[in-house]
Parts: structure tokens; C-alpha cells; sequence
């Protein structure tokens, strides 16, 4: 992991070589990664696969292998709102690169405080909640996999639960450690889904005082859910970034700065991670050395290089993705660029963006028929 | 901005592509006053001569034409449709020349026969005939394309009904500003027209209003349509359904690619392929050159462009088309291993697939927003079979290139209710039929008089 280019290259290249459906796609774009791929700035003409591809109604995610079928460890799944997962085959080298990743974030996710308190089941909980089987290869959640690289201490308390088929918080507990450790500035580090914490605030709020679990604290959030839907979780409203983070802090007693979000989706490999601004009222996503972000502009699809730029995100990936046609990813996610090379906040040299949502929408109903062929399926 | 409908005090706000509406809609007993209001002006509105609602929608449709007039609801329209400002213009006027005099009565001549049966008798080989109103109309509206607005509402008014229209949430503001337009012309519209909004999830409302009107004609998805049609055959109300339907191009014959792939372009581009009446597949005959003609498709597509550009206003539109794109290229040439060729542009401005073999049923619904496929046909039996197995409950307008006759009498013994040239797809002559009928004739009885 010295130079991402050179990476980046040898990675595009090999899925260009083993990939026939991304050879397709590049061939359709007159693209030869051979030819047109010798400089950085030559990234930016890399073709992407959007993530939709590996949904399971597309069907289309055996054609998305760099491998044979038979050798992939596991296919793993994203949370799916829709009810329609994508599924990314991966083999154990390329989980074992989201480890690296992690151990890479060390100084940020600070592993190893004291006590970890963790809004989502357990690794294997996770990893397995409705798994199957799908070519004789298991599935299994993307973000138990991503909770198994984490290494949680054998004390950490998972404050989410199965029951039979459900997943309940238990609020109980939760509520329990906060007052266990309110006003002792223990060294905790709260992490989890959003909307689950978000709730679980905000049930408390009814019940009891606030807290002041004080400034040793760390609330790591991941896996989306600021549309207020995440699995089958629904919220009635999005969550706003801010009031979030005011309510959290201000019910637990822990300051905006020792706020982190982690973002990334089943489809990609490096997760980006952002720091809360109060100045910014946001969370400010640093990109690591060992990825890139493109932030592509709705309309003409071409980069964009300035602050305030709003566009789709695009990432390339050089490790992590030898399994599965990962290497240049665009999600419909919307991003605007904060800064190319500097985060205006904590000074890092690196390029900063914030993450606005998901792109939302829908055909107008109309004269104009729809056949909805997969409803005439079921 | 706030929309204050004809009656009603409960306020909903709705978000459309970033532009914040606040509609103001109509409870239950609202709705049943307002029609109680229209039933009441029925004889008046009977007694109406025809020639004052012709010059009446003439002059609406002037205004309309007047681009300083039409100016702020061109922006609000571009905005809520996330079409350019000059894709709706185009279709403005192409909507609001229909209301001129002379097309109103050529309309009303090919659909009744005379103009003079709508206001008093005929003599005829038996006696007498007179069309006859069928009292209050509800109109409800869909909102995928603007011209079903004016198109009703003006069918409602010369058949001398009171009419009720229901603007859909999709697009609140286009009858809402039509109907404006006429009170400005002549307050006493009012009497025999009403724009109402509710929220479609209270279905109770809709069968109140089938209860309690005499007629519906309803524009929208096959969903609400089948709710329309169970509500109307309980009631005994009669229904006049227009909607959910699909249509495509058959180029059998040619003699110039270009210019048949110009006449293509303009009938994808309208509606950006939302209304009834767009093309979603060009069957082409495999003697042709498929290349040459997908190829032409893709470079006037590209060309009006910079003339009829899209709108960007909602991500979505870009990113569906984007991954719509790869889908179909991957399965069709990947997983089926066709020969598909794709000619598009890098962003989501056009795209045209031509495939060596026809398309799955389920991608049909991909066709929108300048999203094509060109599918070559060996013989026409060969499309007669697919249109057959896959769209017969859906068929509308064919636009046909070519001579063979025997083939368009099968298509519209199959369904097919409408067939044009390329390029005129969009263009409605007065009095061609809808959907299999005349509305003038479906929004009147015939009544006979033997004495």
C-alpha cells in the first residue's frame, strides 16, 4: 500500500483481465486499461459499475467475479431497505484487507477503551441473521463482516439482541451502563447504527435525566441509516446530521468533537471515516491514502475538483476488491467536496467531503404504463 | 408556493425537486358540497350555447400561447416535471393549439358529426338527434403529462358537463394555472368547473365521488385505474379509462435513415417517453440497415439536445438512466451473450440499445427519459407474436413506417388504437379517437327523437 496509482493500476488491470463483464463495460467505453491508464489524472476516465448491478433482482452478480465461483469464501450482503440485497462474492484475503483498513484507523476508532458499548448484534449474530445459501457459497451480512474486523473487546456489550427472527435493542442495559458511568469520564467508546442509537436517546429522554459521561468518550456511528430507514428499521423522518449530534451529546454528556462516522457499502472496500465540525455542523469525511473518491457532477458525469461541489460519489479501490469487479464503484449516494487536499477543520492533509444522502425518486405515475413484471412474479 | 384549489382548507406540504408546495386540499364533505354546487348549475350549463365555450377555450388557448403569459408556469412546470423550460414549451404549444377555434370545431365535427347536435336537435333519416350531457364529470388527472389536463377539461366543457377535476400529486400545478387562466377570462367558469386535491390514500373519497357523480374519465397507472374501474361498475357510473398504456415505432420502410431517425428523436424526446403516447421500442426491419438507422436514432437524439435539452433537476433521473444503461448492456450482451450495441451518451442524455433479438418484457419499464431500444424483426409476425405475448392489454399509439396494410389491420385488431408517422406520434389531429373512442361521444348520450 505505497503508491495507490500503481495499485490501483495492476488492480483495474487485473479485473479488466478476469472480469468479462467489466471488460464489456470498458470495451463499450473504448476503454484498454492497457493503453489508457498510465498517469493519476487517467483515474478519472476509469468506467465504474454502479452498485445497483450487484442486486439480487439484476441476477447479475455471478457475472461480477474475478474468480471462480467455487473458490469465493462467502457471499455477504447489504442490510437492504428495498428488500433487494446486493450480494458481493469475497474471499477471506479480501476480509482480511477490511482488517488492515481497520488497523490503519487505529488513532481514530481508538479500539480498546475500556469499554465498548456496541449498537448492533454480535459479529457472528450479524454475520449470520438471515443468512442462506446461494450457489452452495453462504451469505452473510456485510456488516457483520465489517463488525468482525473490528476485534471488540471480550467484555464489549452488544445492546442488540435476537430474538427467533427479530433484533431487539435492549434498552434496559443500555440504560443501565450510562448510569453505571455517569459523571466517571470513563475511557467508553459508543458505536453502532444510527437510527438505533437515535431512538434509543430518544426513548430514554422520556425515562430519565440526561448524563455526563464526559469528554473520554467516543461515538463511533456506521452503516448508514441517516435516511431513517436501515434494514427494517423506518424512521418517520431523515436524520438530520446535526441534531443528531447535538441530542446524542447533549442527553450523554459527551462533546460534538468525539463524534466519527464511517462510511462506506457492500459493493466497496475502504470505509471513509468523518469527524463532526461544530463549525461545520457536519460530519467532514477524510479519503484515505489508500483509496480515492471521485465526486462526478450530476448532469455531465465529469469530475469535480471544487469546494462546494456536489455530484455523484465514485470510489476506486486498489486492495480489497480481488474477488469481486470493485475496483471503481459509483453509488447512488450524492457527496460535495469540502476540500481537495486539506480538511478546513482539523488541518489533515487529505481530501475532505461531506456525504448529503441517498438519491431518491420515482417515475410519475401516469397514462404512460408501467408492467412491473417482477410484482406479476410474486 | 401555495395552491388553493377550488374548495378546501387542509394544507399539505409536498417537496418536488427541491420546489416547496403547500396544497391546499379538500376533505370529504368539502368535495360533496362542491359537487352538490356543480350539479346544481347543470341546466344552466346545458342551456349554454356551444360557440361561447369554444371562444372561450380559443382565448385560453391564445393566452397560453403568449410566451410572456405562459412565461412563470413554463419555469414552475419545468421545475415540478424536471423537464427543461424548452421541452415544455414545445409542449405547451403543441397542447395549446388544440384549443384554437378552428381545431376545437374540426374536433368536435369528426367526433359528433355536426357542432349544431350539441345545442339543439338534428334532423336525421329516423327524426330528430341531440346529444345530451351526462351531468357532473369527475376528471381524474394523472401527472406524467400536462396535455391530459386541458385535453379533459375541454372535452368536459363542450359536451356541456359540470366537471370535477383532481390534480395528481405527482403534479399539483398545471390544472390548477389552466384553470386560473379561464376565471381570468370568465369568472363564471366556475359554475360548471372545480379543481379539487385530496390525498389518493383516502380511497373513501373517491367512492363518495363515484357515488355521487354521473360520469369519470380517468387518466393514470393501471393501479388506480383498476381501483376507478371496480369503484364505477359498483356504482353504476359511467367510465371513460384512459391510461397505462404503452407505445412503440414499426420501421418497416424507409428512405432516408436520417430523417426517419429525426422523426424517431422528436417522438422520444416529448414527454421525455412519460405519456401513453411515447415510443418505448423501434421494431426495424432486419432489411434495413439496424446500425445505420440506431446509430442516426443516437446522433439526433444527441442533436436536439442542445435544442430540447433535459433537466437534471432530480439526481435520480441521472443515475437511473445510468444504471438502467449498464444493466441491460451487461445482461443482454454478457449474461444472454447477444450482440448488443450500445450508442449513448457518457451521461444520461440518450440512450439507444440495439439488440439482435427482442427485449424482456420487464425492460420496458427502463424506457423513459430518452431510453430506447431498437429491436430488428425478421418478419412482422415476428412483432405481431411480441406485441401479442407482451403488451396487448397495454396498446396505444403505433408510429409505422411503411406500406404493408394487412399488418396495420392486425395491429389494430390487436389493439393498437392509434397509427402515425414517426414524428407524429405526440401530435394528436382534431378528432382522432383515444384510446379506441371519441370523448366527446363517451361524455354525451344520444338522444333520438322519432316523433
Amino acid at each position: 500500500m505505497e503508491n495507490f496509482f500503481e495499485d490501483f493500476r495492476d488492480n483495474l488491470l487485473e479485473q479488466y483481465d478476469t472480469c468479462p463483464a467489466y471488460k464489456y463495460l470498458c470495451d463499450n467505453q473504448g476503454f484498454d486499461p492497457n493503453i489508457h491508464l498510465n498517469k493519476e489524472e487517467d483515474m478519472e476516465s476509469v468506467p465504474f459499475i454502479a452498485t445497483t448491478l450487484f442486486k439480487k433482482s439484476a441476477q447479475m452478480f455471478t457475472s461480477l467475479l474475478r474468480v471462480p465461483l467455487e473458490t469465493i469464501d462467502k457471499w455477504t450482503v447489504s442490510s437492504s431497505t428495498s428488500g433487494d440485497p446486493s450480494i458481493v462474492g469475497r474471499r477471506k484475503c479480501d476480509l482480511m484487507q477490511m482488517e488492515r483498513f481497520n488497523e490503519l484507523n487505529r488513532g481514530i476508532f481508538q479500539p480498546g477503551s475500556s469499554q465498548e458499548c456496541v449498537f448492533y448484534p454480535e459479529p457472528e449474530v450479524m454475520k449470520s441473521y438471515k443468512s442462506e445459501m446461494i450457489y452452495g457459497k453462504r451469505t452473510e451480512s456485510y456488516m457483520g463482516n465489517l463488525l468482525d474486523s473490528f476485534h471488540f473487546n471480550e467484555d464489549a456489550i452488544f445492546f442488540v439482541k435476537q430474538k427467533g427472527n427479530e433484533l431487539m435493542v435492549d434498552l434496559g442495559e443500555f440504560k443501565r451502563v450510562i448510569k453505571t458511568n455517569d459523571g466517571l469520564s470513563h475511557h467508553l467508546s459508543l458505536r453502532g447504527s444510527t437510527p438505533l442509537i437515535y431512538n434509543a436517546v430518544n426513548e430514554l429522554k422520556d425515562e430519565m435525566e440526561p448524563v455526563k459521561l464526559g469528554a473520554n468518550v467516543l461515538v463511533h456511528t456506521g452503516g448508514g441509516g441517516w435516511d431513517g430507514k436501515k434494514g427494517t428499521i423506518t424512521m418517520d423522518a431523515a436524520i438530520q446530521r446535526k441534531d443528531f449530534v447535538e441530542c446524542v451529546s447533549q442527553f450523554l454528556g459527551i462533546p460534538e468533537e468525539n463524534f466519527i462516522d464511517s462510511y462506506s457499502f457492500t459493493e466497496n472496500s475502504f470505509p471513509i471515516t468523518g469527524h463532526y465540525s461544530p463549525k461545520y455542523k457536519d460530519y467532514l469525511f477524510h479519503i484515505p491514502k489508500w483509496g480515492q473518491v471521485i465526486i462526478r457532477d450530476i448532469k455531465t458525469l465529469k469530475p469535480l475538483h471544487n469546494p462546494g461541489d456536489i455530484g455523484f460519489i465514485q470510489m476506486l479501490n486498489a486492495y480489497g476488491t480481488s474477488t469481486f469487479a470493485g475496483a471503481s464503484i459509483i453509488v447512488d449516494d450524492i457527496g460535495q467536496i469540502v476540500s481537495m487536499d486539506e480538511c478546513p477543520d482539523c488541518k489533515e492533509k487529505c481530501m475532505t467531503i461531506k456525504i448529503i444522502g441517498r438519491v431518491k425518486g420515482a417515475e410519475a405515475k401516469g397514462c404512460g404504463a408501467t408492467l412491473n413484471v417482477e410484482g406479476e412474479k410474486q | 408556493m401555495r395552491i388553493e384549489y377550488t374548495c378546501g382548507n387542509t394544507a399539505l406540504s409536498k417537496n418536488i425537486n427541491d420546489l416547496n408546495l403547500e396544497l391546499i386540499g379538500s376533505e370529504e364533505n368539502e368535495i360533496i358540497n362542491e359537487i352538490n354546487k356543480l350539479r346544481a348549475n347543470t341546466i344552466k350549463t346545458h342551456d349554454l350555447p356551444l360557440q361561447y365555450t369554444i371562444d372561450l377555450l380559443d382565448q385560453c388557448g391564445k393566452l397560453w400561447l403568449n410566451r410572456e403569459y405562459s412565461k412563470k408556469h413554463v419555469e414552475i412546470l419545468s421545475h415540478i416535471l424536471s423537464q427543461s423550460k424548452e421541452l415544455v414549451i414545445y409542449e405547451l404549444e403543441h397542447t395549446m393549439q388544440m384549443l384554437l377555434k378552428e381545431n376545437l370545431e374540426k374536433t368536435i365535427k369528426e367526433e359528433l358529426g355536426t357542432k349544431e347536435v350539441l345545442d339543439t336537435w338534428v334532423n336525421t333519416g329516423y327524426g330528430k338527434v341531440h346529444r345530451q350531457p351526462r351531468g357532473v364529470i369527475f376528471h381524474n388527472i394523472s401527472g406524467n403529462a400536462f396535455v391530459v389536463v386541458p385535453t379533459s377539461i375541454s372535452m368536459g366543457l363542450l359536451s356541456k358537463n359540470c366537471n370535477l377535476v383532481k390534480v395528481s400529486g405527482d403534479e399539483p400545478y398545471f390544472a390548477y394555472a389552466f384553470y386560473n387562466s379561464l376565471c381570468e377570462i370568465d369568472p363564471s367558469i366556475k359554475d360548471r368547473l372545480s379543481v379539487i386535491y385530496f390525498n389518493s390514500e383516502y380511497s373513501n373519497i373517491y367512492k363518495t365521488i363515484v357515488k355521487n357523480t354521473d360520469c369519470v374519465i380517468h387518466w393514470g397507472g393501471e393501479h388506480s385505474g383498476r381501483m376507478m374501474g371496480e369503484l364505477c361498475a359498483k356504482f353504476d357510473n359511467h367510465l371513460i379509462m384512459h391510461g397505462a398504456k404503452i407505445s412503440f415505432e414499426v420501421i418497416d420502410k424507409i428512405n432516408n435513415a436520417n430523417h426517419t431517425a429525426d422523426l424517431i428523436a422528436r417522438d422520444v424526446i416529448c414527454w421525455e417517453q412519460k405519456a401513453c403516447l411515447s415510443p418505448r421500442i423501434v421494431f426495424v426491419n432486419k432489411n434495413l440497415d439496424t446500425k445505420q438507422l440506431a446509430q442516426a436514432i443516437a446522433d439526433k437524439l444527441k442533436e436536439y439536445t442542445s435544442i430540447l435539452p433535459k433537466a437534471y433537476l432530480n439526481p435520480w433521473n441521472s443515475m437511473k438512466i445510468i444504471q438502467d444503461r449498464q444493466y441491460c448492456l451487461l445482461k443482454y450482451g454478457v449474461k444472454k451473450q447477444q450482440n448488443v450495441e450500445l450508442y449513448s451518451s457518457y451521461n444520461a442524455d440518450y440512450t439507444v440499445i440495439l439488440n439482435d433479438s427482442l427485449l424482456d418484457k420487464e425492460d420496458i419499464d427502463r424506457c423513459f427519459n430518452r431510453f430506447i431500444f431498437v429491436c430488428p424483426y425478421e418478419s412482422s409476425d415476428e412483432v405481431l407474436e411480441y406485441i401479442n405475448n407482451n403488451l396487448k392489454s397495454y396498446l396505444q399509439t403505433m408510429g409505422y413506417s411503411g406500406d404493408n396494410e394487412e399488418f396495420i389491420e392486425k395491429m389494430t385488431l390487436l389493439g393498437v388504437s392509434i397509427v402515425t408517422k414517426p414524428g407524429d406520434m405526440s401530435i394528436h389531429y382534431p378528432g382522432t379517437s383515444h384510446d379506441g373512442f371519441h370523448n366527446l361521444q363517451e361524455m354525451t348520450y344520444v338522444v333520438s327523437r322519432q316523433l
